[in-house]
């Protein structure tokens, strides 16, 4: 198992070091000139600017430059465009707390109420509760998620009132973990479970079903199990295997933010400032975002299939 | 069996109502204030991110600069019925023109005299006495001294930190002597710039130009005062540049203005709160309150009554929401919702100074290249018949029906000009007889004894810019020219690609183009063209310096300028030492001669040149009013003649401010727009306004 892990980590680190080289290479081709309307002076400066922080010597010996301030300094550059002079990693670290918290709530939310539909499904499979849920699931999964977050904040907000249309500042909120800032967060956080609740219920329902017509089942029943028992015993238990590592990746996913839902909700989170620093071209802030995501999406890759490992012991990793 | 179903349903319905109600029990919203509490809660789609005078860059930045500074001068309503300003000076007490009584100056600092004239002719313009305001101070309660702005100064000219606003200071109208060596780093003592201090609260400035006195004091409107502790503790190097996060953060700022930034949220909210230490602040009932030092419509009028002010990050739709429940005090509506407001009283419209053009690149050995790849047949550009044609048969008031917030534009200055309004608040440059006779002869409108029109203003108010009958005409001699030089044949289709737009093409866009295609097909009927398409490009990262770059053959885009100080205006179009030139691909401004008439005398000079002889140090920067005007007016009228660029339509911008406060004037004037945040009157305080809210159902009508 360790060397599986092992094996995986060397490949990461190899598939990362592509990317960020890719990225660091295709961000740089993009055209770059000084901002439209600007005077000759206000050009000649910008491009001087440019010189002295090193855009223009050769590519790679600018990447060289990059990697290097990284493993000694743990620089990862600074932000010219979207928050002038910040260091890139303070940036990003700052604009993650509120994507983190937003699709924490959506999960947590979703997580309960998904799954409980869906063995509600299972269990009454081809009744009227299983057509009425699998029809909204149909139907929340075909939606995309900025469609109910313009209708949550058209009812929610502006016909009833219940709730702000976009999440409080941390000076209306007094913090990211008060009650006050959780409220805030009530239309984004319902706009983007709607999905995910409707894919755990579809996902759940197709498992338990399965198990429920094991022939595990028939010799539990046999053995004199309740239907109940059987169920909560071994059919979910088995139908679990693959829901838990789509959950664990649904954990490490919350860190990547959606650019629609926190434009939609003025959530300062990092979805927007990827696009932002590609729009702007804010070189630094635009590799980071890269590695970042990479990264998340690399390591949560290897913890679902680690994951396997530990939820179902058959499941032997990196063994024929 | 059963008994698990019903649990896990019950279990789910819980949950589905727990879960929101718990979050309704934790909160407790309500972010309005209370009596006597006037909040002014407007909106972005960006917030700034970095409002150090010396490096800020947009709009958004500019708004929060604006809030935490005052400018030495700033400008205000004297007379709102007429459209009359007044100068405010703030933190200067004075500023005094001393260049007959420090003439040694003018040497010292090897300012530039205008052509043909000597050192002892000077007797104006070059040095200005600034008294500084003694009870000036930050926020923290230091107060502001001439040592303040002498490290500002020099701290924005560092050569090292190569700062964005320093081309204030040493390149334009009024730029310090000396600062552009220092700048560039030809000597790296600032003696040598002409600011130095005469006592703790007296600076003189000398300019390396001429500058009329009002020009100076209007460019004394841009703060450039930063706190020295503040802005020297943020220093770092980065690279080869020295750099600052002063004004970047709440805690990076040092207010001098009447408010304070208590709060920044980056992306999200930024909160201005009274600023205690604000010199024109005074305490009645435990409150801060101010007046104008200076007469507005006769009297004294309570100035800054906003005791608070949010900007919020919206999109869009969400302002409009916040803005119809009371949430917010203004919103800008989008030109398909202009409709929907166009006849309420709470809607504040005025044009831009911008007008939007289409312009050229004519050189024929571009097009062709251009045609190789993506255009057809756009050479017919090179023809200037065919440009002409392009102008007259556009319907600029059908073309701005396609948006709701444009309007119809014949030149390349427009309504909002003025030519001399120090000395006369009405000398509208669009209205003078110079700037109406070059466009009726540019549009061929004619008038006197025997015309349609009897006076010259009858002639001006019939242009529309649109004379199908001549553009098709133009069209036919158009096609006939360019067969014969063989650079076209008949018949065959044209396809040219626009550099439309920095950002994704629009509705609007679409319908813009549609419209123009349209026009253009009338146009061309039986000229012996084939069909005419335009293809508008959006997502272009500068489609000003692609057209000259030969990317494209028509661009799509808007220049302005200072409405008070139009004779800088055309330099964008005819000095390439100032400004990348878009037409640069269709002549050479520094070696193409052109002859204008002076008082009478026949005068050539090269485009640049012209250009530059209205200022700075130019031949004819300190003429009279008369003289400059006429130079400018034929000036605009000789190049809007060639036909490299079409004017369309200028822009306006429409707000829609909530029933809690007014404009001080619905009349705009250029110079202090409707009175600003200074002079913003409310009609509730905060706690009267939420009771407006709620008694109003909690949404507000403003159709």
């Amino acid at each position: 198992m360790i060397k599986y892990i092992l094996k995986r980590l060397i490949l990461m680190l190899f598939t990362l070091f592509v990317v960020i080289t890719l990225c660091f290479m295709l961000i740089r081709a993009l055209p770059s000139s000084p901002p439209e309307g600007s005077s000759l002076a206000q050009s000649q400066m910008i491009l001087e600017r440019w010189e002295a922080l090193g855009y223009n010597k050769p590519l790679l010996v600018q990447f060289g430059i990059y990697l290097k301030n990284i493993f000694t300094r743990f620089d990862f550059g600074t932000s010219w465009k979207i928050s002038k002079t910040q260091p890139a990693l303070e940036l990003l670290v700052g604009r993650l707390t509120p994507t983190v918290l937003v699709n924490l709530y959506a999960l947590l939310l979703s997580i309960p109420v998904g799954i409980a539909l869906g063995i509600l499904a299972a269990i009454k499979k081809n009744k009227w509760q299983d057509h009425l849920i699998s029809t909204l699931v149909m139907f929340f999964v075909s939606v995309p998620s900025y469609i109910y977050a313009f209708l949550v904040q058209y009812f929610l907000f502006f016909k009833l009132g219940w709730f702000p249309q976009t999440i409080y500042s941390l000076s209306d909120a007094g913090g990211w973990f008060t009650g006050k800032m959780l409220y805030s967060m009530a239309l984004p956080v319902l706009a983007l479970s709607f999905g995910q609740i409707a894919g755990l219920c579809r996902f759940t329902r197709a498992e338990l079903t399965e198990a429920l017509t094991s022939d595990y089942m028939l010799l539990a029943r046999a053995k004199g199990l309740t239907r109940a028992h059987a169920t909560t015993r071994h059919a979910l238990k088995n139908a679990m295997v693959p829901i838990l590592p789509m959950i664990i990746s649904s954990f490490i996913g919350i860190l990547g933010g959606s650019l629609v839902i926190e434009s939609i909700f003025s959530i300062p989170g990092v979805g927007q400032l990827y696009v932002q620093s590609v729009q702007q071209r804010d070189y630094d802030v635009f590799m980071l975002n890269s590695i970042f995501y990479t990264l998340t999406g690399l390591l949560a890759g290897i913890v679902v299939d680690i994951s396997y490992g530990f939820i179902d012991p058959r499941i032997k990793m990196g063994e024929r | 069996m059963k008994k698990i179903s019903v649990r896990i349903f019950s279990l789910t319905l819980l949950l589905c109502i727990l879960c929101p109600t718990c979050l309704c029990l934790t909160s407790c919203s309500g972010r309005g204030g209370g009596e006597g509490e006037y909040t002014y809660h407007t909106y972005s789609s960006a917030l700034g991110t970095n409002w150090n005078p010396h490096t800020w860059e947009v709009n958004a930045d500019s708004a929060i600069l604006g809030y935490v500074s005052s400018p030495l001068v700033d400008v205000s309503i004297k007379n709102s019925t007429d459209g009359v300003y007044t100068w405010v000076f703030e933190m200067a007490e004075s500023v005094t023109d001393v260049t007959e009584q420090n003439k040694g100056d003018l040497e010292k600092y090897k300012v530039t005299l205008p052509e043909g004239k000597a050192l002892s002719d000077i007797t104006e313009g070059y040095v200005f006495e600034i008294k500084l305001r003694r009870s000036a101070a930050w926020e923290n309660g230091e107060e502001i001294n001439a040592d303040d702005y002498i490290y500002s100064m020099k701290q924005l000219l560092n050569p090292k930190m190569k700062n964005y606003r320093a081309n204030l200071f040493y390149s334009e109208e009024s730029a310090l002597a000396g600062a552009s060596d220092y700048y560039f780093g030809k000597t790296d003592d600032f003696g040598a710039v002409g600011l130095y201090k005469v006592d703790d609260y007296t600076i003189r400035y000398v300019t390396q130009s001429y500058i009329d006195y009002n020009y100076f004091l209007n460019s004394c409107t841009s703060p450039w005062l930063v706190y020295e502790d503040l802005y020297e503790a943020g220093k770092r190097e980065v690279g080869g540049l020295t750099v600052t996060n002063y004004g970047t953060s709440a805690e990076t700022t040092m207010s001098c203005g009447p408010y304070r930034l208590s709060s920044i949220q980056p992306a999200k909210q930024a909160v201005f709160e009274q600023n205690p230490e604000w010199y024109g602040y005074e305490e009645e009932d435990g409150r801060l309150v101010s007046y104008t030092d200076f007469e507005v419509d006769g009297e004294r009028v309570r100035q800054y009554q906003t005791t608070k002010i949010i900007i919020d990050v919206l999109d869009e739709q969400s302002a409009k929401n916040a803005f119809l429940r009371g949430e917010l005090s203004e919103w800008t509506p989008s030109a398909d919702e202009l409709s929907t407001y166009s006849s309420s009283d709470r809607l504040y419209k005025n044009s831009e100074t911008y007008t939007m053009s289409l312009f050229f690149n004519t050189n024929v050995n571009t097009l062709k290249k251009l045609d190789a790849q993506s255009n057809k047949n756009s050479i017919v550009l090179s023809s200037k018949s065919f440009r002409k044609a392009l102008s007259l048969c556009i319907d600029r008031s059908k073309y701005v029906s396609a948006t709701g917030a444009f309007i119809p534009e014949y030149a390349l200055l427009n309504g909002l000009y003025f030519y001399d309004i120090y000395n006369d608040p009405t000398s509208s440059y669009r209205a003078s007889n110079a700037a109406m006779t070059e466009i009726c002869k540019l549009y061929g409108v004619k008038y006197g004894e025997g015309e349609t029109h009897k006076t010259l203003a009858d002639a001006y108010s019939s242009i529309t810019g649109y004379d199908p009958s001549s553009a098709r005409a133009l069209m036919k001699q158009a096609c006939d020219e360019l067969a014969a030089s063989g650079l076209y044949r008949r018949g065959e289709d044209i396809l040219i690609r626009v550099g439309w737009a920095k950002g994704a093409l629009s509705a609007d866009d679409n319908r813009q183009i549609s419209l123009l295609n349209e026009f253009l097909a009338a146009a061309a009927q039986g000229s012996g063209f084939g069909q005419i398409t335009l293809e508008a490009v959006g997502n272009i990262e500068n489609r000003y310096a692609a057209v000259p770059a030969g990317e494209y053959a028509i661009g799509y885009g808007a220049w302005g300028g200072a409405a008070f100080y139009p004779f800088r205006s055309l330099q964008v179009y005819m000095d390439p030492d100032q400004y990348s030139i878009n037409e640069a691909g269709c002549y050479d401004p520094k070696t193409d001669k052109l002859t204008l008439d002076v008082n009478g005398e026949r005068v050539t000079k090269t485009w640049q040149e012209w250009s530059g002889s209205l200022t700075g140090s130019g031949m004819y920067s300190s003429a009279d009013a008369d003289t400059r005007l006429s130079i400018l007016a034929q000036l605009e009228g000789a190049f809007l003649e060639t036909y490299y660029r079409i004017p369309l339509c200028s822009s306006t911008t429409c707000v829609m401010l909530s029933y809690q406060c007014d404009n001080y004037t619905e009349k705009y004037n250029v110079m202090y727009g409707f009175g600003g945040i200074r002079l913003l009157r409310y009609n509730y305080d905060d706690k009267d306004w939420a009771s407006y809210i709620k008694r109003q159902g909690n949404t507000l009508s403003y159709e």
